[in-house]
């Protein structure tokens, strides 16, 4: 793509919803939405709710939230190269990994959602990439996988393909292969990244041909 | 009288002149293979002949000729017999008699046969002993008889049969080199054109296989761009729903199996 799509793509704000294959959900209740709502229109569930579940400082977002050090000094150097790699193919989305002993009977989607909002925003850097951050949340105890994106990512994944992509590579998780789950997971994170785009330049290719039709009616009829 | 013997021996002369054959001076070849100007053969015995010739002719191939001659030839009898029969016959086998009137010593029987091309050494071997002996039962029938006429006859009929045999056999021979021939020809023709058939087909393939070269590279050249190429997502108006600032959440979970025991107590 040239810079100056680029450019021009940056100034331009398309509407999230054209692009969004997968649903909204609420964290609480799992209720599907088809609008965005401030409340659950179910059990009313807002992020205060998370903030009373999980009333503990959330770190801070960074590459590798591991306070029980399930990854060794390797494997993060391992994933930290993929993750570079996976960034100059995808400069704005951010790959999290936290690997973390849940309680029993934490919802791990919950969580992510509660993480996501909670993690101190410090400086305009963080607050440029929050919105593409792709957190993914390994609960160690419970043996669950989840994955939780920013808005802004958010529009150009599928949901149905991460949960095919992380059952494939469910065999690292079992055994807690923890670096090599994760490394399996960049690979799937980058085929879902490249569907998206595609899928996004296809929408935006049409839209702009749309446009260039309304306008040459719009200049006949004058 | 002196006259009239001066005259006879010039005429005599003149017949015997006449009625020999010499080597380059052959006369045309008789129409029914008898060449007996004297008439020496009665005309029983010519219909006869003549019809024994015509059969190993028209059935065999086999061209037999007799040659009554009243005076000795001045070329040895089957270096003369070999000529004339080539002389006169265009076929590849052959059989001559030939009579010097009055001559105890004749009739003689001579036979043989035009180079035939494709026989292989033991073939040729076989063939020639198998024409000697045809021609020596010829001449050993024929000269029981008593009479040279007899002698003669019998000999055309013997050499009809004798070399009629002879001649399926080289026809026999003849046909299956032919048809070895033929094959190995058709083989060769099949090579040409299989030579011929491949060089078309590779004048399509190769600009064929080019081209998918080329397919195949700029296909590879353009995935590996594509691979390289960073993508640029467009800004969107987000969907911020539960007065999360950041993130809606979404709904991927997946079990990769519990470490807990049904006690509770951890595994590993």
């Amino acid at each position: 793509m040239s810079q100056e799509k680029k450019e021009s793509r940056g100034r331009k704000v398309y509407r999230a919803k054209s692009f969004a294959l997968s649903v909204m959900s609420c964290p609480g209740c799992h209720l599907t939405l088809d609008q965005p709502a401030d409340r659950c229109p179910r059990c009313q569930y807002t992020r205060e709710v998370s903030m009373s579940k999980f009333a503990f400082p959330a770190p801070a977002m960074s590459r590798f939230i591991d306070p029980q050090n399930h990854l060794s000094e390797s494997d993060r150097e391992r994933i930290s190269k993929s993750l570079n790699d996976l960034a100059r193919k995808f400069p704005q989305p951010r790959i999290c990994f936290c690997i973390i002993d849940l309680p029993e009977g934490v919802d791990l989607r919950e969580f992510g959602f509660w993480l996501m909002n909670a993690s101190p925003v410090e400086g305009p850097e963080e607050a440029r990439v929050r919105p593409w951050t792709i957190l993914i949340v390994i609960d160690d105890i419970n043996g669950n996988v989840s994955v939780t994106p920013g808005y802004g990512i958010e529009p150009f994944l599928d949901d149905q393909s991460w949960v095919t992509q992380i059952r494939k590579d469910r065999q690292y998780f079992f055994a807690r292969d923890y670096g090599t789950a994760a490394l399996k997971t960049i690979e799937g994170a980058e085929l879902i990244l490249r569907e998206g785009a595609k899928r996004a330049e296809r929408k935006m290719d049409k839209s702009r041909s749309s446009k260039k039709r309304l306008k040459r009616k719009v200049r006949k009829s004058e | 009288m002196k006259l009239i013997i001066v005259l006879l021996l010039t005429f005599s002369g003149f017949l015997s002149a006449k009625n020999t054959l010499s080597l380059g001076d052959l006369p045309p070849a008789p129409e029914d293979g008898v060449h007996d100007p004297d008439q020496w053969l009665t005309s029983d015995s010519r219909i006869e002949i003549i019809r024994n010739i015509q059969i190993a002719k028209s059935k065999w191939n086999t061209e037999i000729y007799i040659v009554v001659l009243a005076d000795h030839p001045e070329a040895d009898a089957a270096i003369l017999a070999k000529e004339t029969a080539e002389a006169w016959g265009k076929g590849k086998l052959w059989g001559v008699v030939l009579h010097v009137i009055g001559d105890p010593e004749f009739p003689r029987f001579f036979a043989g046969r035009k180079e035939s091309f494709g026989w292989s050494d033991t073939q040729e071997e076989d063939f020639s002993k198998s024409l000697a002996k045809a021609l020596s039962d010829v001449e050993g029938r024929a000269m029981r008889e008593q009479d040279q006429r007899m002698q003669v006859e019998t000999g055309a009929r013997e050499f009809c049969e004798e070399l009629g045999y002879l001649g399926l056999v080289m026809t026999r021979i003849e046909k299956r080199y032919d048809q070895a021939r033929g094959a190995n020809l058709k083989v060769i023709q099949k090579q040409y054109s299989d030579r011929n058939f491949l060089k078309k087909l590779l004048m399509v393939l190769i600009p064929l296989l080019l081209l998918l070269t080329g397919i195949i590279i700029y296909l590879t050249r353009k995935r590996r761009k594509e691979a390289k190429a960073d993508f640029f997502f467009p800004e969107t108006s987000p969907r911020k729903r539960f007065l999360a600032p950041w993130s809606g959440g979404a709904d991927v979970i997946v079990d990769v199996g519990s470490r807990l025991r049904e006690d509770g107590s951890r595994k590993g």
